[in-house]
């Protein structure tokens, strides 16, 4: 050996371990083949074994932590796509890996403030906003209208979206469910996802004593995905209800510049598709709403990221927006007219990767959130 | 010395990594072998271009540093493992496709493309590459050509070699070469040198560039499987559909135990492994490929013969698709993929030798007694046809490894030393597409004798140093600061 310095404290790495060694023993290497980071990157230390393997190297004292190790953990999407194509559970790994890092003080000062301001205001973007006033006129199409009252979670990165949580509640009105918004706390995935065990814990506290129904509807799928797995509630999402619901709407069949079918691309979001499963409901939707549906190369539990999950935009801007525009060439090449998506993270994402796609093409395509798209062709 | 690396960066900026977590990665493959026997370099650098490889090996010669080059690191016998450290070039970044020329069927691309990326390119104009092992989403053309990988399609079209026109060479001396004969599909003209690079491990130089012949695609492809008592009676009836007339485009020929290995999505789904009568010892998995009335009647006849000679084919098309997407497609249910789930507590380990036609059955005796011997796991042969419209395999003589226990790593090493010998004294070779490695480097004039002399003459000739991917084929002489796995 090398000299290399030997590390002493890996007592809270050793339940990795057995993993990491076979990952090592396989070393087949199936998760690079969509890694939308290393499809960038091109360095097998930014794929799922390279992680993996430098986990290893700390287990064998050959590999010392440092802020510069912990930026790579911090360069993954958490996408699941290596989960996708192995047979072990790499993301929940490297989301432990994050929470080690912050024990041991190699957290992102960035990712800090976020968390704080969280905590201080129940917001990912640390805004205080009073739902019920800000989105009192849907609310009012909520009580007023006729048939259940539930719940809408609505989710930080929603508040600001008028025109999405409108369409939400009128979709929701047509399948005969009137949602009623109030006061929310944030589901606190980011600060899971960040590394912040203690805070997520705190969060995840807060939120239990304060939410008092159990049947609810959401529209974020993180804040689904969050719920169910680490709440242990049982949300639906807004695209369950109108899947379950589509005898009862009737649709404007969406045109293209020709005046044929529309024809678009679904992208699934990581927390939606591969986390929840979700895979059949939007396209089933878009079926019934009369698009002509092209699925892109890589689709369903083998989609690829939109390249803003994991933290990645608090940390790594352009290789954020060089994912997104990866994505966007692969919904280019299937001749869609538009994309659609059910993620406010991915829209956005999408939307700034088919910007710069189209400055380099002279071409753009289209980003459209499906709640939207929704209520813009529903009948009355 | 550290100053090598300080030359590295003034020459290739962002494309050197030297940070410890940086280097980890690139230190091991997939062969067998324990976590301590990982070997990272000590720079690790992603060229784009030849010439960010020409100016890494200008300085390596400089200093008389080792230079390894690797693609996927999927190899199954440490052929890219740093084991003297040094300088590592990971090719992967090195992935364009700079031309497909469709009329004349070839491709030229950088080296560091995977198979897979070469498939996609030439999809689109109707063409596909052959050569296509298990590990094509992650193995690079480059290794391909360096380790002498085999193919799921040998049969028809042989190994890399049929298919490669031409090679770009950063020598051990920094020169840039072209090896080949250009977009010529053969040629009489000069030295055949670029079949010398072919499984030279990177010992002779960094391949850089390469032209490919293709092949179009058929409208459609049949894959079936058919028992036989022996594999031998395999290899007969093989033989006969050649000496018919018929074009066949894979045979693998799996002992009864080695089947099961290839089963996983078939165990998914039924919860036990596939039932194979107690009669049948061989299982030929047998590959077709045209226009749908010649491939139904090239089935049609494969199957009468099969009958006529004793054969069963398998009705259960589970047992041929598991086969399948495991062998090719790789199509497992998301969350399901086969390797991980069987490698948990040992690995495959195999060692890859090929014996004369007539001593199949003997060698897989020896083969059986020498893995008891050692007291290894046996997970079984498999015998691929490589040659291609003729009969000629390579084997793969594989068991499961605790890659956790240095004892049975070292026992797997004497197994692999003692097979590969038995094959050379049954007139055959040691190595059929993994190359020699470092671990062969002890006992590679037991097959070669005196040829190893010209072997390290012809080394001089491209790396007078020694550099390129040192104590692979030979011992290193160099002594330097790096530490060593050999």
């Amino acid at each position: 050996m090398r000299g290399w310095e030997l590390m002493a404290e890996t007592e809270d790495l050793k339940k990795f371990r057995t993993d990491v060694e076979t990952c090592f023993g396989t070393s087949c290497n199936f998760c690079e083949k969509d890694c939308p980071i290393y499809k960038i990157k091109k360095d097998k230390t930014y794929t799922s074994r390279g992680k993996n393997r430098v986990i290893l190297g700390v287990l064998e004292g050959k590999v010392k932590p440092s802020e510069e190790l912990a930026k790579l953990f911090y360069t993954c999407v958490l996408c699941g796509s290596c989960d996708a194509r192995c047979a072990m559970e790499n993301n929940k790994r490297f989301k432990e890996m994050r929470a080690v890092l912050v024990k041991r003080g190699l957290q992102r000062k960035e990712h800090k403030e976020l968390i704080a301001a969280i905590k201080n205001t129940g917001d990912i973007y640390g805004r205080k906003i009073d739902l019920a006033k800000r989105f009192e006129e849907e609310g009012k199409t909520g009580a007023e209208g006729t048939g259940t009252v539930v719940p809408l979670y609505i989710g930080c990165q929603y508040k600001d979206s008028a025109d999405d949580v409108k369409a939400v509640v009128k979709v929701l009105n047509a399948c005969g469910i009137r949602p009623k918004i109030g006061d929310e706390f944030c589901c606190g995935f980011v600060a899971d996802a960040l590394g912040f065990e203690d805070d997520f814990n705190d969060i995840k506290k807060k939120n239990q004593e304060t939410m008092t129904y159990k049947d609810f509807i959401t529209v974020c799928p993180s804040c689904t995905h969050y719920f169910r797995t680490e709440y242990a509630l049982n949300p639906k999402h807004v695209l369950q209800v109108v899947a379950e619901n589509l005898d009862k709407l009737r649709w404007k069949r969406p045109r293209g510049a020709d005046g044929k079918k529309l024809k678009v691309t679904y992208h699934d979001p990581c927390d939606l598709g591969r986390r929840l499963k979700m895979f059949d409901e939007p396209r089933r939707i878009l079926e019934a709403m009369g698009v002509e549906m092209v699925e892109m190369k890589n689709n369903r539990a083998f989609s690829v990221c939109c390249g803003a999950g994991g933290g990645i935009l608090t940390t790594d801007k352009e290789l954020s927006r060089e994912m997104a525009k990866n994505r966007m060439r692969q919904a280019a090449d299937t001749g869609a007219e538009a994309l659609v998506t059910c993620c406010p993270t991915c829209e956005l994402a999408l939307l700034r990767g088919a910007n710069a796609i189209g400055r380099e093409t002279k071409r753009k395509m289209d980003v459209i959130g499906l709640y939207r798209f929704m209520a813009d062709h529903l009948k009355a | 010395m550290a100053g090598y690396i300080d030359e590295l960066r003034a020459a290739l900026g962002e494309k050197v990594r030297t940070e410890d977590f940086e280097r980890f990665a690139y230190g091991t493959d997939w062969s067998p072998r324990t976590p301590k026997e990982i070997f990272p370099p000590d720079v690790v650098i992603l060229p784009k271009e030849t010439e960010d490889v020409r100016k890494v090996v200008e300085i390596a010669f400089k200093y008389g540093i080792p230079v390894t080059a690797g693609g996927g690191l999927t190899g199954m016998a440490g052929g890219a493992v740093p084991i003297h450290g040094g300088i590592y070039i990971d090719g992967t970044a090195m992935n364009r496709i700079m031309e497909v020329d469709v009329a004349n069927q070839t491709i030229r691309v950088q080296a560091g493309c995977t198979m897979q990326e070469i498939v996609d390119a030439l999809e689109p104009h109707g063409l596909w590459i052959t050569n296509l092992p298990e590990s094509k989403w992650s193995c690079t053309i480059g290794s391909e050509i360096a380790c002498d990988n085999d193919s799921t399609f040998g049969m028809r079209w042989g190994k890399i070699l049929n298919a490669l026109l031409s090679l770009e060479l950063v020598t051990g001396k920094a020169e840039v070469v072209e090896f080949g004969h250009r977009k010529s599909h053969f040629s009489s003209s000069g030295y055949k040198v670029k079949d010398l690079i072919v499984g030279s491990e990177g010992t002779l130089g960094v391949i850089t560039a390469v032209t490919l012949k293709a092949e179009p695609i058929a409208d459609e492809r049949s894959v079936d499987m058919i028992l036989f008592p022996s594999m031998t009676r395999a290899v007969d009836y093989l033989n006969r559909l050649l000496k018919a007339g018929l074009a066949i485009d894979g045979a693998h020929i799996n002992c009864k135990r080695r089947l099961k290995f290839y089963t996983h999505a078939y165990k998914e789904k039924h919860g036990h492994d596939p039932e194979v009568p107690d009669w049948a010892e061989a299982l030929l998995a047998i590959i077709f490929s045209g226009d749908k009335k010649v491939l139904d009647f090239n089935k049609k006849y494969a199957f009468k013969v099969a009958e006529d000679m004793g054969g069963q084919l398998v009705k259960e098309r589970d047992i041929v698709e598991s086969w399948w997407v495991s062998k090719h497609t790789l199509a497992f249910e998301p969350y399901k993929q086969k390797w991980p789930k069987t490698q948990t507590e040992k690995k495959f380990g195999a060692c890859d030798p090929g014996v004369p036609m007539g001593r199949l059955e003997e060698f897989y005796k020896a083969f059986i007694a020498t893995a008891e011997k050692h007291n290894l796991s046996i997970l079984g042969m498999n015998a691929y046809l490589e040659h291609p419209n003729s009969i000629g395999f390579s084997l793969s003589c594989a068991l499961f490894v605790n890659y956790r226990d240095q004892d049975e790593v070292n026992r797997f090493r004497l197994y692999f030393e003692e097979l590969s010998k038995i094959a050379v004294d049954m007139g055959g070779t040691m190595s059929t597409y993994m190359g020699d490695t470092n671990l062969r480097v002890p006992y590679l004039e037991y097959e070669h004798g005196p040829a190893v002399a010209y072997f390290r003459e012809l080394k001089k000739v491209f790396d007078p140093k020694g550099i390129m991917n040192p104590g692979k084929k030979f011992k290193w002489e160099g002594g330097g600061t790096c530490g060593g796995g050999n």
